[in-house]
Parts: structure tokens; C-alpha cells; sequence
């Protein structure tokens, strides 16, 4: 069943099934190469998925490409059949544990872990769902579209259930296996992470509780998240009146990071937005050193003052928590030289996007240039996707970046690494 | 009609765990006369049950009709499984009895009888199919690419290294567009020239035809057959045939005469980012009025820009290159003094270090605005205020640039007349969508790279490039195109030459022929449509205003979509008041599905009948399905600006409605039987609450014409 | 690092800061549906109507900070501050605002709203009652420049009662002839 394709030519690894892996797998797929798709949590779709409304169209992230397995100018989430795709060998829950040999010839060792629901027999029945609560769906739109179980959930009824699965999918015995694979070519699509800002004494993140990072406030305001997409205080659960967002936290900083993670402003002011517009009678005001909406993204910041978004230009001088769960933040105003206190349901820091965690071993083991943690190109002048022999980057990996650049940059990697086995 | 043509039905009952009653089915399904053997499974999806399928299809030449979950999931595992095998699976009609039925519904009686309806109505949509097959088209593997710029070049290499025959149109007489001229290209800190002499040397190398000091006037034709019209210098007109077209044109600087309050074309000191770089490059950095030093120079950004009198957006590239110019500058005069007056400093990523370091070498940055400029013996003169200090201050550099704004190149409209591509507002070309397909444009073989779709860094422009490249391989295959024929096909002897599909098609896929080889010679002077299947994305925009039937959906014609209307709707009458819901297989069937995901509830006296795209429905079938007994017709579809076929079938369906719904007025039928809602799947409320609305206004306006016996018989309207 | 105690006592706040809960949100939302301010809130605060500005250089508020002051809902500051009545109405802030904020026409909302709580400075109500005595606005000429140019003593023909029966029904009049 598998084919050995071109000569001299194997599968591809892709490490990290965010937009910019998914997309890479997809095209290679297409053109008839064999992948391989690992991502580290259970489920596919990467950071954007998370994020409910995406810019620049403003409609639901959960939308993908089509391709020739599944045609489409872009299909939902749900129903992009990934784990169907001949082509694409999706491991999820896998970790890239080593990785040896040579470029052209990799050999990487997988470790995938225990796989209580098989996702390619789980037909979503219900049945396991309606009997216990360790069976749950991380969401409608998931993929792989299958069921997850939590063992630390586990109660006797789950080995009935085990039982009388129809499509005997569930192993509650399930072990993690290991793997090694030989491939041609690696493909980084690790993404990013969004700092938690848990040192800076200054925003209280992680001590009073109604501070959050603008990843948390799209999770709360997607409707199919846990409050229905209602703005509420973490603290008490009531409804917020009164917004705060402060951009450039712990980007631009000699402390933390020194580059600018680019998207955060266009998305802080996309979260405004919505929540003025569509959740009525909430006031919200955006602390911000400058203004970053590059091109057509400036129209994020027009709809915003229109919308009565309130700026300030300045930084914040003082938080100071009250017993109810608000906090009084005091604000300096740079433009009008004056201090400004405000009491405030919830305070969103907009912090900085550094590079996933495992990025630093991967990089090391492969030999590849770094640019603040990042990944970064062989040789920018030539083109940004090849970061080594036989080794390419797309995505937030080399970046904080938009939806749209990470798929742009996964087709110029399918585009160099075709090029090469013509 | 063709009532011979039965279908095997496979009902499916997902481990048995769908809350239908599957014997009552199992037993009228048997029944019904378009149904030939029924069978029910347990999970067709796995293994054994696509080998039952598999069998299926072949005792019954192809029609299957299978009653399960989501076709949107489980039917690319199923044409893979038949594919396998050698089966054509293109007649297999699916129906949601599990997310649109089973799992929404709280009645089993109810849900069970609108399963039944669902299959009868299926069942004669199969009995009208037609198979189609893998259709095979060869096409010259030859690419044009209109610009010669970092975008065009990068194109042109990797096309050609996908085995492509291409040729380059540049207008003016050298390759290299901006970048040559540009004396660092940030980050990488290498001259223009440098990161280009690789590619042009590859240019050389290669077979690539490069036609400088040329234009093109005009394109005709589409994907696999485009003929390009062009003149070199002002010699006569020349043509080339070609299969597909890169538009990378880049862009062009504003230059702001008209703006008083800088003196840009009165002062010659006075001048443009582009202009300053290209003095830089020359190493030469004097004054141009008088050839003095410079030894101050006052950088101004957003001139242009973010204004609502030129250009609404930020033009991106600006801040950056500012900052690069300011740095040349300090390295060929290392005393000199430089400030920029900003309103937002915008560096991406590590740009600001670059930043941090002209702060760390001198660069004054002042938040504020200028006041005025003017000129004295002494020179140059500009009165700035400072917003961070309170403070107006005057000075006298010897430079005045101002970063202005990233404009789209000439054109483009001209071209986009011929050529079929969409533009934004800002004369930059539309993206196909921008999230996901930024290098394709409305036409299909049509891809626009680089800064000609917005401003983009030089190596954005590179990968840009690189992505293009690959969708028009994906498209051309090579040359052979080999692709499912499943679209719109047209009969030429029905068409009348009104010309409504070429208008209205999304994506610009009908072509209006002259008929030069008509025997008739009254015929010889008309324009009629032509359409290629295999271009075509299916949306049924063109069946739906077709007046006379002459194209249609292979997979979709107006009798199987008449046909599954009577069939579906057969019993309704006013005592359970039927809402027909034609659903787009987009973003409304995500929404319908995502509803059933999470088990939400509404009424279940509502059928659905699937369609491409909203697009496809025409005012004949909703009246259609007034005369057949519903009590309120529903379109669901993608929401404004989103229609996923190509962005206007959702528009068009509207009108249709809108109309269908004032001849319903001028008959007395009441217009709000009829309604659109658009919807997508991340807010899944919205089709219940639009499910909700129409069986609502259904009991509330009480029985149609049609069930009162009244329909085609003459009525007083009053208002 | 010190050590530091577990809980911290609540700071002492050394700076005086403008309490936003005490704004008047509705004062943006006055100026905003008042002829001309439609666009008030586009303002993104880029400063380019003070740089304009011919005289902001003397002004404690400059023009970008009583746009500013107004989006917040400053009332009491902005129609009490001197600066929009010194405001020369050139309409250089109006032309170049990129984002089309009509700033005159917005200062002269303020002034008409200002009126209307009767904060006109005295300078500018003299100058009503000269108007509402003397139908002018100044003095037209000296008497010894009429006398050197052979005219009359006095400048004929202005109907100055008419003209204060009517402005004695405007805003104008009631603002001035209090005064009386």
C-alpha cells in the first residue's frame, strides 16, 4: 500500500499540524506525496482554532482549505477529512522524540501516546458520550472528529462501554508505542506560544484572577466555549461591564522580548470589536505604546474608534485589586499629560508570542539558525522557507505570524521542496 | 419521467444508537416505488460497510442512496474506498438522517416521518442522475507573467522549474522593478542588486522569455487557453497563447504634489522615500537644490496614508524603510542628524531591533505632526510639533523625505476589464479569499503575486511568489489536466446568448463566443456561452438564471431538483405546516451539522434539500416548492462577502428571493413565506433561530393557496 | 532580589488622577450628534490639528487634547477652557485631519453649548454688547479722521433700534442684555 514515490524520495515529516503543517500536508498530499503529520495534542487545528473569529475576513477560524482529495475553495473544520487523506499519515498525541541520519534521509523516532478512542473507527455514535463523563467531544469541530477520553475520569462503567463500542474503538488498555521513520525532508510548523506574563509583578496575571491574555478572552468569547461565548469574570462568574486591554507586554522589552510579535494589535482591536459590537453596552479601552495595524488591517483600528473603542496612549501606572474582583487601574495619558483611574471587570494583556517550547531542542538537533528563538531561513536572501538541507520552516515557527502568511509560506515550502524532486 | 430508474437505499444506524424508528423506515421505505432494495447497517462507514456499499453500486448501476450521517464526512472516504476499486461513485445521493433529524429532533414519530420524506424526495434526485467521470484536457504548459519585478522573476524561476515554458512581460526597459534600485533590503542588510543578480543570472541561464519595454492591451479566453494581446515599444500588436497568467505588477509611490503643507514638487529638496534610496545607492548624498551637504534631514511618515482623502490603510512598508534609510544615511554621513515624525511607529517582529539600534545611533523619533514648510534664503525651514513634549519646534534640514504611501500600479483596471480579476476598493487586486487563498484571484489560472494585492516586505514577496507558483502547477498539472468533470455543462443549441451566466458567474467562467461557425447565417452574428466543465466550481449561479435551461449542473438539473421538490414535499398540507430549507453544501450545512454536533433542538416539520450554493436556487424553484404544498420556503447560505464558492452566489440567490418574494405579494401569498438567512458554522444558533422564525410565520400565516385549492384561480388582493 | 513581605499594604498614590467614572460619556456622544461631529470619533489622536494650528503654541490645551478631552467626556473642562473661544476658525486643523475630524465646527458646537450655560469670556461678551448698542461690531473711525476727511460727525443711516429689537430674542442679546 505504500508507494515508493520518485526515486531517491521519501516521506515527508511534518512536525506541528497548525494551519501552516495542515496546509503543507495538504498540498504535498495533492501531489501525490506521502506525509507524515505529527502534532503533539489530541486534536489538529493548532492555536488558530482557538481563536473563534479570525482577521482579515472575519469569519469563524475553523475553516480550512479544500484540496483534490476534498474539493472546495475551503471546507469546515469538521469535515476537512484529514484523517482520511491517503496521502497524510495523521499521528496525534505524538511527540518527535529523536531524530538521526542524514539530510535526505532522516530517521526519527516517534513516541505516540496511549490511544484509548482509534479516531478512524469512532463514528461520534454518542453512545460512550450519553454513559460516562470521562468520554467527552473537545468540540464540535475537532479533527480528528472523534471522541476523547480522560482516564483520570474513569469510573466502572467505561469497560461496559469498552464493550459495546459498535465499532470496538475504545482500548482502555492502550500503551504508548514508539516509532521510527525514515523520511527525506522535515517540515517545522511548530507555531507559537502566547506568554504568560506571570513575572510581571506590575498586571497581576496569575494572582488576581480577572486578569487574562488575549488567548483566553477568544476562547471566552467563542459561543461554543464554556460561557457560551458571554463575556464573565473568571472571578465570580458576573457579567463584565468594563474592558481593559494593554498591548506590547513583554514585546518591545529589553526584559522579556525584544521584537514586536506583530499580530496582537490586530487581534486585540478584532476582540474590541466584538465585544463592543456584539456584546451590548460593554466599554472597553486599549492601552498602547503604538498602534500597530499593518495595510488592510488598519481597518480593524478605524472600526474600533467608531465603534467607541476608547485609546489611550500611555502605559499603566497601577493595579490595585478590590474585594469584589474589580481592580481600580490607574493609567498615565501621554497625550494629554494627565493620569487616568478607571475601575475595570477585566484586564486583557496582549502579550508577547514566543516559540513553542520544543522549537530549541529541534533546532539544536537539526543545526538551524535562530532569530529570537525563532527559527530562522539558511539564507533570507535567497528565500525564507528553507532553514536547512532537506529541512523547512513555515508558520509562526520562524514568527509571530497571520493565518493567511503561515498558508502562503507552507505552499512556497511544498512549491521548493516539489521543485526539487522534479 | 423517468420512473424506471430505482435506487438501493442503504439506511445506516450508526451503531444503533440513532433515535429513529428503523423498522416503521425499513418498512414505507420498501414502499416507496423509486426505491429498489432497502438495507439497514450499522455502520456503513467502517470496513464491512463499504464493501455493502461497494456491492451496492454495483448490483444497481450506480444509484445509491445513502441515509446516514454527514455526507460531508463520510463521503470522501467512500469515493476513495469505490475509487479503489474501480467504481464510480458519482451517482450516490446522501441524506442526513443523524444531524439534521435524528440528533435535533426530540419526537421520534416526527423525525422518523421526515427522514422518510427526505429518502422519497432523495430517491427521486437518484432516479435522474447522471454519472460523470475523470475528464482528461491537455493544455500548452506554457505561463505568462506580467511584471518583472523580485515577484515576477521569483514566479517565473519556480514555474520554470516545475517544468513550464514562461514568458515575462516588463513594461520598462530593465528586470528588477523596486528592488534594483533599493540600496538594503530589510533584514537581511544586502543591496537590491545582490539579492537579485542570483535570480537574474538564473534568468539567463534558462529558457525563460523576458520581453522588456513591453505592455499588454488585453487578455482574452480562460485557464488552458488564454490569448494575450501585447505591443512591444509601439510596434504593431502582437498575440501569445498561454495557459495561465501571474499578475505582478507590484506597486507605485503616491507623490504628493497636491499636498500643500509638505511643498513636495515646489521645493526640490523635498522628496520621497524612493527618491532618497536612490540617492543612497548612488552614494552621492547632496542637497538637490544647491548640491550642499546634508547634514539634517527630516523624515516624515504617513503622508498619504491612513488618510480618508488618499489612501484609508497603512502602506506597511513604510516605518521600516524609513528606519533602513535613516541608517544608509548615517553610514555615508555618520554626523548627521536625523529625525522622523511619526504618529504610530509600525516595525514588525525584529524589526524593532532595527529600530532600537537608529535609536541606539542617534535617530531622533518625534510623535507629532509637521506644521509647516517653507523655504528662506538659508534654505529649507519645517515647524513640527512634538505631542510627547507639548511643544512646536522649528528647524532647517537639509532633506524633507516623506514616507508615502504604497499606491496599486497603473492598469490594473484597465486589464482587469479583460483579464476578469476583481479589485478591492483600493485598486489592489482582490484576493480569492483572503484567509486562506491570497494568490488567487476571482478567474481561475489567474494568480496575482507580490505588492499588486498589497504591500508585502521583499521576501514576503519571494514566498509569495513561491505559493503561486504552486497553485498554477496544481491547476495545470503539468499540461495534462486531469479532473473529475462535475460542473456546469452547457448546451449551445438552447442558448440564447442573454449572456446573464457570463455576467453573473462568480468566478468568470462562462466565455460568449461569436458563432463564426454556425451554418446558419443568421446565426453567424450571435454570441453564445461556452463553458468548460472542467473550470467550472459548480456553484449553479448560471442554471438559476439560465432562461432557458440551456446550462446546467451535471449533477444537479432542474428536473432532479423539481423531481426531489415534489417528491419531498408529497402529503404536505396545511394541518403540519411544512418549512422546505434549501441548504448550501458550504457554510449552511457546517452550520446544520455543528447544530446537530451539539444536539440543539427545533421544530421538526422542516425538510432540506441541498444545493452547491444558494446561488443555484432560482425563483422557479421556490415557487415550485409553494406549488408542491410547503407553507414556507428557507434559503440558507453563507453570510455577506462569504460565499464560499466565489463570493456572489449567496448575493444572487438574495435576489432571487427578494423577487420570488414581491410576486408573492402581487399574488396575495404573502411574501414572508419566503426568507434567506446566512449563517456560519461557528455560531451554530443561527440556523435554529432562522429554523424557528419560518416555522413560526409557518402556522402563523395559516394554509397557501395551493392548500385551500385557490392557487391559479383569480384573487382580490388587498393590502 | 529582597526579600519582600507576603502581602503588600495597598500603595499610597502619590499622583492626582482624573477619576473616569466620574466622566460624562454622554457629552462625546452630544458633540458627536451635533452638526459636524459625526466623525468626531475617528480622531486617532496623530496630532496633526495642533501642528497645524496657528496659535495652539499659546494654548494650555492644545487642539488634539480638547478632541481628546471631548471623547473622554470632560465637559466642565472643555466649555469652560478659554481656547475654543480663541480659536481663529482658519480651518487648517479641519483640512489636513486624515481622518476628516471637523475641528473647527466642533469648537464651534462647544462655544454654541458653552453659551448655552452662559461661559462666554467677558471679552467676547463685550464685544456682543457693542454689537447690540452700536450695531457694529468697532469702532468705524476716530472723529478728528472724520473731521480731516470733510465727513459728518456722525456715520448716517445704521438703524441700530431695529437691530436691537431682534437681537434682544436671540441667545446673543439674552447673554448681553442680562448685563444691562
Amino acid at each position: 500500500m505504500v508507494e515508493v514515490n520518485d526515486t531517491l524520495s521519501g516521506p515527508v515529516l511534518i512536525i506541528g499540524a497548525g494551519v501552516a503543517g495542515m496546509t503543507a500536508a495538504i498540498e504535498l498530499a495533492d501531489s501525490d506525496i506521502k506525509t507524515i503529520l505529527v502534532e503533539k495534542k489530541q486534536t489538529i487545528g493548532g492555536n488558530a482554532l482557538e481563536l473563534y473569529k479570525a482577521f482579515p475576513t472575519d469569519d469563524c477560524f475553523y475553516c480550512f482549505e479544500g484540496s483534490r482529495f476534498r474539493p472546495g475553495i475551503r471546507k469546515c473544520f469538521y469535515r476537512s477529512a484529514m484523517l482520511d487523506n491517503p496521502n497524510i499519515d495523521l499521528r496525534t498525541n505524538t511527540r518527535v522524540d529523536e531524530i538521526t541520519g542524514n539530510p535526505g534521509n532522516f530517521k526519527v523516532k516517534l513516541t505516540t501516546g496511549p490511544m484509548y478512542v482509534d479516531p478512524k473507527r469512532c463514528i461520534m455514535c454518542g453512545l460512550c458520550l450519553k454513559r460516562s463523563g470521562a468520554f467527552s467531544l473537545i468540540s464540535p469541530q475537532c479533527q480528528p472528529q472523534a471522541v476523547f477520553y480522560d482516564p483520570s475520569l474513569a469510573e466502572e462503567s467505561v469497560k461496559e462501554i469498552e464493550k459495546e463500542c459498535p465499532t470496538k474503538a475504545i482500548n482502555l488498555n492502550a500503551q504508548s508505542t514508539e516509532e521510527q521513520v525514515e523520511v527525506s525532508d522535515i517540515i517545522l510548523a511548530t507555531g507559537y506560544t502566547e506568554m504568560r506574563p506571570v513575572n510581571m509583578d506590575e498586571y497581576g496575571y496569575g494572582k488576581y484572577p480577572n486578569v487574562i491574555t488575549q488567548l483566553e478572552l477568544a476562547r471566552m468569547l467563542d459561543p461554543n466555549g464554556e460561557s457560551a461565548g458571554a463575556l464573565i469574570r473568571p472571578s465570580d462568574g458576573a457579567p463584565v461591564k468594563r474592558v481593559m486591554m494593554v498591548q506590547c507586554v513583554g514585546s518591545r522589552d529589553e526584559n522579556y522580548n525584544l521584537y514586536c510579535s506583530k499580530i496582537c494589535c490586530v487581534f486585540a482591536l478584532k476582540h474590541a470589536n466584538i465585544i463592543v459590537n456584539e456584546r451590548n453596552g460593554i466599554k472597553t479601552t486599549v492601552v498602547y505604546m503604538d498602534i500597530r495595524t499593518y495595510d488592510r488591517h488598519e481597518r480593524y483600528y478605524r472600526e474600533a474608534r467608531e465603534s467607541g473603542v476608547r485609546f489611550v496612549r500611555g502605559r499603566v501606572h497601577l493595579v490595585r485589586p478590590n474585594p469584589d474582583g474589580s481592580l481600580d487601574i490607574i493609567v498615565y495619558d501621554s497625550l494629554l499629560d494627565r493620569y487616568l483611574s478607571y475601575n475595570i471587570d477585566l484586564f486583557v494583556l496582549s502579550t508577547a508570542l514566543e516559540p513553542s517550547e520544543e522549537d530549541e531542542t529541534l533546532q539544536r538537533t537539526l543545526g538551524l539558525n535562530t532569530s529570537s528563538g525563532f527559527v530562522a531561513p539558511l539564507d533570507l536572501a535567497n528565500d525564507s522557507v528553507v532553514a536547512g538541507d532537506h529541512v523547512y520552516v513555515c508558520g509562526a515557527a520562524m514568527g509571530p505570524a497571520e493565518v493567511p502568511e503561515s498558508v502562503t509560506q507552507a505552499r512556497a515550502v511544498v512549491s521548493k521542496i516539489l521543485q526539487g524532486r522534479q | 419521467m423517468m420512473t424506471e430508474n430505482k435506487s438501493k437505499v442503504l439506511l445506516c444506524t450508526c451503531g444503533k444508537q440513532l433515535g429513529l424508528d428503523f423498522g416503521l423506515l425499513e418498512d414505507n421505505v420498501g414502499k416507496l416505488k423509486l426505491a429498489s432494495t432497502i438495507v439497514v447497517h450499522d455502520t456503513l462507514c467502517q470496513e464491512q460497510g463499504l464493501s455493502v456499499i461497494a456491492e451496492s453500486l454495483k448490483e444497481n448501476n450506480g444509484r445509491v442512496v445513502i441515509a446516514a450521517c454527514t455526507n460531508q464526512k463520510i463521503q470522501p472516504k467512500i469515493d476513495e474506498f469505490l475509487r479503489n476499486r474501480g467504481l464510480n461513485p458519482s451517482q450516490i445521493q446522501y441524506v442526513n438522517i443523524r444531524e439534521h433529524c435524528a440528533w435535533v429532533h426530540e419526537d421520534v414519530n416526527e423525525a422518523t416521518q421526515k427522514a422518510l420524506d427526505m429518502i422519497r424526495g432523495t430517491l427521486a434526485r437518484s432516479a435522474l442522475s447522471s454519472s460523470y467521470e475523470t475528464a482528461r484536457r491537455e493544455v500548452p504548459a506554457h505561463v505568462t507573467v506580467i511584471g518583472g519585478g523580485i515577484a515576477g522573476i521569483e514566479a517565473a524561476l519556480s514555474l520554470h522549474k516545475f517544468g513550464y515554458d514562461v514568458t515575462i512581460f516588463e513594461i520598462s526597459d530593465d528586470l528588477g522593478g523596486h528592488v534594483a534600485k533599493l540600496p538594503v533590503v530589510a533584514p537581511t542588510g544586502k543591496p537590491g542588486r545582490e539579492i537579485l543578480s542570483g535570480r537574474l543570472k538564473a534568468l539567463e541561464n534558462s529558457s525563460i522569455q523576458v520581453l522588456t519595454n513591453t505592455r499588454v492591451k488585453f487578455i482574452e479566453g480562460e485557464m488552458g487557453n488564454f490569448t494575450v494581446h501585447y505591443s512591444i515599444e509601439s510596434d504593431e500588436e502582437q498575440t501569445l497563447t498561454t495557459s495561465a497568467v501571474v499578475m505582478a505588477t507590484g506597486f507605485k509611490e503616491f507623490k504628493p504634489t497636491m499636498m500643500d503643507e509638505y511643498r513636495y514638487g515646489k521645493s526640490p529638496d523635498v522628496i520621497t522615500q524612493f527618491d532618497l534610496s536612490q540617492m543612497i545607492l548612488s552614494g552621492n548624498l547632496k542637497r538637490p537644490s544647491d548640491g550642499g551637504d546634508v547634514k539634517e534631514v527630516v523624515m516624515v511618515q504617513c503622508v498619504g496614508s491612513r488618510s480618508e482623502d488618499y489612501k484609508r490603510d497603512c502602506s506597511k512598508l513604510c516605518c521600516t524603510f524609513a528606519i533602513d534609510n535613516s541608517l544608509e544615511i548615517l553610514k555615508l554621513v555618520p554626523d548627521a542628524k536625523v529625525r522622523v515624525v511619526y504618529m504610530d511607529i509600525r516595525v514588525p517582529f525584529e524589526n524593532e531591533m532595527i529600530y532600537k539600534e537608529s535609536r541606539e545611533k542617534g535617530v531622533d523619533y518625534i510623535r507629532g505632526r509637521v506644521s509647516m514648510v517653507w523655504e528662506e534664503d538659508d534654505g529649507l525651514h519645517v515647524k513640527f510639533y512634538d505631542s510627547l513634549l507639548d511643544q512646536y519646534f522649528e528647524t532647517t534640514p537639509d532633506l524633507l523625505v516623506l514616507s508615502t504611501a504604497i499606491l496599486p500600479s497603473d492598469s490594473l483596471e484597465e486589464l482587469s476589464e479583460t483579464l476578469g480579476y476583481a479589485l478591492e476598493s483600493d485598486g489592489h487586486i482582490k484576493e480569492l479569499y483572503g484567509k486562506l487563498r491570497r494568490t488567487e484571484t476571482r478567474r481561475r489560472g489567474v494568480v496575482a503575486v507580490g505588492a499588486v494585492t498589497h504591500p508585502q516586505f521583499v521576501f514576503e514577496s519571494i514566498t509569495d511568489a513561491q505559493a503561486g507558483a504552486l497553485i498554477i502547477h496544481n491547476e495545470l498539472q503539468g499540461g495534462k489536466i486531469e479532473r473529475v468533470a462535475r460542473g456546469a455543462v452547457l448546451n449551445v443549441d438552447d442558448c440564447v446568448g442573454c449572456s446573464l451566466c457570463a455576467q453573473q458567474c462568480p468566478r468568470g467562467v462562462p466565455l460568449m463566443i461569436e458563432q463564426t461557425e454556425a451554418e446558419d447565417e443568421e446565426q453567424k452574428i450571435l454570441f453564445k456561452a461556452s463553458i468548460e466543465t472542467l473550470n467550472c466550481h459548480s456553484c449553479g449561479v448560471c442554471q438559476s438564471l439560465c432562461p432557458t435551461g440551456a446550462t446546467q449542473l451535471c449533477f444537479l438539473s432542474n428536473e432532479q431538483l423539481w423531481e426531489q421538490i415534489k417528491a419531498t414535499l408529497e402529503g404536505a398540507g396545511p394541518d403540519y405546516p411544512i418549512t422546505l430549507c434549501f441548504y448550501c453544501e458550504e457554510c449552511s450545512v457546517s452550520t446544520m451539522d455543528i447544530a446537530g454536533t451539539r444536539h440543539m433542538t427545533y421544530p421538526a416539520s422542516t425538510r432540506f434539500i441541498p444545493v452547491p450554493c444558494a446561488g443555484r436556487i432560482s425563483i422557479i424553484d421556490i415557487l415550485k416548492a409553494l406549488e408542491n404544498g410547503a407553507s414556507t420556503v428557507m434559503i440558507a447560505a453563507c453570510e455577506k462577502d462569504r460565499c464560499h464558492i466565489g463570493g456572489t452566489g449567496n448575493e444572487i440567490a438574495q435576489v432571487q428571493v427578494n423577487v420570488a418574494r414581491e410576486i408573492l405579494n402581487a399574488i396575495g401569498w404573502k411574501g414572508e413565506r419566503v426568507d434567506m438567512f446566512r449563517m456560519f458554522s461557528a455560531e451554530p444558533e443561527r440556523f435554529v433561530y432562522a429554523i424557528k422564525i419560518m416555522t413560526k410565520r409557518a402556522k402563523e400565516l395559516g394554509p397557501t393557496p395551493v392548500h385551500q385549492g385557490t392557487a391559479g384561480k383569480w384573487v382580490e388582493v388587498s393590502e | 532580589m529582597a526579600e519582600t513581605k507576603e502581602s503588600a499594604e495597598p500603595p499610597t498614590i502619590l499622583v492626582d488622577p482624573i477619576d473616569m467614572s466620574k466622566l460624562d460619556q454622554s457629552f462625546c456622544n452630544e458633540i458627536k450628534s451635533m452638526p459636524y461631529g459625526e466623525e468626531l470619533v475617528a480622531c486617532f489622536a496623530c496630532t496633526t490639528c495642533t501642528a497645524a494650528c496657528p496659535i495652539a503654541n499659546q494654548w494650555d490645551y492644545k487642539p488634539h487634547q480638547l478632541i481628546r478631552m471631548i471623547i473622554l467626556g470632560m465637559r466642565e473642562e472643555v466649555l469652560s477652557s478659554k481656547e475654543i473661544w480663541e480659536c481663529l476658525t482658519c480651518f487648517q486643523c479641519q483640512e489636513r485631519c486624515p481622518q476628516k475630524v471637523r475641528v473647527t465646527d466642533i469648537f464651534f458646537d462647544c462655544k454654541n453649548l458653552a453659551a448655552e450655560e452662559g461661559k462666554v469670556p467677558n471679552s467676547i461678551v463685550a464685544l456682543g454688547k457693542l454689537l447690540l448698542e452700536t450695531g457694529q461690531l468697532y469702532e468705524v473711525t476716530e472723529d478728528w479722521q472724520r473731521e480731516d476727511l470733510d465727513l459728518e460727525p456722525e456715520v448716517p443711516g445704521l438703524a441700530t433700534e431695529p437691530l436691537k429689537e431682534i437681537l434682544k430674542t436671540t441667545r446673543t442679546g439674552r447673554l448681553v442684555g442680562s448685563d444691562e
